[in-house]
């Protein structure tokens, strides 16, 4: 009996990746990751960061001009299962004739094929509409379809390019125990994502794409505290205070454990070291000064936060992605 | 030999697209079969329709796979480029020949000098050309950016080669001759030759049919590094 991979160890392993489009345009430099057996890697960036080409690099699907892939633990095409963000089917044919096609093109019999894709199918709720031509499926369907086939496959290396992008509450749900699922069997995710809060609580470890660069790879814990871990509160005020926001943004910037203060929407957002110790403090210089508050929201920092301070993205139009 | 078992389950699921493929061979051509045009014309037709049929019918497609993703996600699979044009080409040249079958009944049975012999002839050239033009046809499409550049591209290399294969006009001299023995369209041509009762349908040499089976194998291993032109992204 062959003995069953050790979680942890490597199964896909980039160095120095880069790559560029026929018309020159480079998506992807220097990106070095490596990818473990039994975790989940979740990827961050804006559109055209480079994502989709990391994935289809690591799935073996284009070839980088820069750098190496190495894949100890998913040597062959098929021990790497690619879910692209655009999923193509035979639209003439059914949701189960396509996933047991694709799965019979890994190799697998027909019968075992089938069997693999239905069940595959009633995983991801598909079972009421396997019979349908795919053509007539909507996107979330489509890419709980390519989910099924991903899965399904069984592959070490499993790599997925937005999957969120059109699923619904349930099947984000789905998703996340297959995750899990595959994950406990010693298998290795690669996902993309716009989604901070999915990555921090089903991600092991996140990297953070910037113009095509890797900019920042850890846990979700240690990519937040990278930012200095500082809590935000939000203070929403009533209609008649806001005339007299600078005032208030003046009064609270000299408060014990403030570290910054401004505007924002119809309140006033404060930055601070801990918010037990700030808050006291800060209510009562803003009552002081006659702040008449609706509302006081505490928001520690998150993954989206730390995606923002550690990338460097801007929201503004034109920034690089 | 799942992308023959694909193929044919992709061509069974459209039986629109099937039928129409029946039909529409049988509309055309019985017309031109059963018409007082001169035989070397009715050749010339059939050859023209019977290569456009197959070329352009693995050209299209080909372009529209490729630019959907669809080979993109069949080659991710695992499934290596030559076996996927190989079993390809010969599931779709079946198809054809399946789709033909009842045209090339009904020319069999209007031809002016069909014999017994000749029709098993007919069917083993047919054969022959639907391979080699369904190679072709993905040769084309590797080539091109788009459909509107596959159907050109294959109706100019087809009319050639049929030009070649002396189908619009008898190879003459030396050097049409050796060019119509090497041309892989040639058997049909003296299939329905035959069919037809003309003069030029005595057969081609025996080598000639060993160099036209021959190029047909050469293009098929050349298509072979061509499909890589199918991976993503689109390097045309």
């Amino acid at each position: 009996m062959t003995p069953r991979p050790a979680s942890g160890d490597p199964l896909l392993r980039a160095r120095g990746l880069g790559f560029a489009y026929p018309d020159g345009t480079i998506a992807l430099r220097d990106v070095a990751l490596e990818i473990r057996r039994g975790e989940v890697v979740g990827l961050l960036g804006a559109n055209g960061s480079g994502k989709s080409t990391l994935l289809r690099l690591l799935a073996g699907a284009a070839r980088a001009h820069e750098g190496s892939i190495g894949r100890p633990g998913a040597p062959r095409p098929a021990d790497r299962a690619l879910a692209g963000d655009r999923p193509v089917f035979r639209e003439w044919l059914t949701g189960l004739d396509n996933a047991t096609a694709l799965l019979r093109l890994r190799g697998r019999s027909a019968a075992l094929a089938r069997a693999e894709a239905a069940v595959w199918l009633e995983r991801f709720d598909l079972a009421p509409v396997a019979g349908r031509r795919t053509g007539t499926y909507s996107r979330g369907m489509e890419t709980r379809l390519a989910l099924a086939v991903a899965f399904a496959a069984r592959s070490p290396a499993i790599l997925l390019d937005e999957p969120l992008a059109a699923l619904d509450p349930g099947g984000r749900e789905r998703l996340t125990v297959a995750l899990a699922e595959a994950r406990g069997e010693g298998r290795g995710i690669v996902l993309s994502t716009h989604d901070p809060a999915f990555a921090a609580t089903r991600c092991d470890r996140v990297g953070f794409l910037r113009a095509g660069r890797l900019v920042a790879m850890d846990t979700p814990a240690v990519l937040i505290a990278r930012i200095g871990g500082r809590t935000r509160i939000e203070v929403e005020l009533e209609d008649g205070a806001e005339a007299a926001r600078g005032a208030l943004v003046a009064a609270l910037a000299s408060s014990p454990g403030v570290r910054g203060v401004r505007s924002l929407g119809v309140g006033l957002m404060l930055e601070v070291d801990e918010a037990e110790t700030a808050l006291p403090p800060a209510l009562e210089r803003l009552f002081r000064a006659g702040a008449r508050v609706r509302s006081v929201r505490l928001r520690p920092p998150d993954l989206g936060e730390a995606y923002f301070a550690l990338t460097g993205a801007r929201l503004e139009p034109g920034a690089p992605a | 030999m799942t992308v023959w078992w694909l193929a044919w389950r992709s061509a069974l699921a459209r039986r629109r697209l099937f039928v129409w493929n029946v039909a529409v061979p049988a509309l055309l051509l019985t017309p031109v079969a059963s018409s007082d045009a001169a035989a070397p014309h009715r050749v010339a037709v059939f050859g023209v329709f019977i290569v456009f049929f197959a070329t352009f019918g693995a050209a299209l497609p080909a372009v529209r796979d490729a630019r959907e993703g669809w080979l993109d996600t069949v080659f991710r699979t695992g499934v290596r480029r030559p076996a996927w044009l190989v079993q390809t080409t010969l599931a779709e040249a079946a198809i054809d020949l399946v789709q033909l079958a009842p045209v090339t009944a009904v020319l069999a049975l209007l031809a002016d000098g069909a014999s017994p012999a000749s029709v098993p002839i007919l069917i083993a050239a047919l054969a022959v050309t639907l391979l080699f033009a369904n190679v072709l046809g993905v040769v084309l499409a590797a080539t091109v950016r788009s459909l509107a550049e596959a159907a050109l591209a294959s109706a100019a290399v087809s009319l050639l080669l049929l030009h070649f294969a002396g189908f619009f006009r008898p190879p003459v001299s030396g050097w049409t001759r050796a060019l119509a023995a090497l041309d892989p369209y040639s058997p049909l041509r003296v299939a329905l030759a035959r069919l037809e009762g003309l003069p030029g349908g005595g057969g081609l040499p025996p080598w000639a049919v060993v160099a036209a089976l021959g190029l047909g194998g050469l293009a098929a291993l050349t298509a072979g590094r061509w499909t890589r032109r199918f991976e993503w992204p689109a390097t045309r």
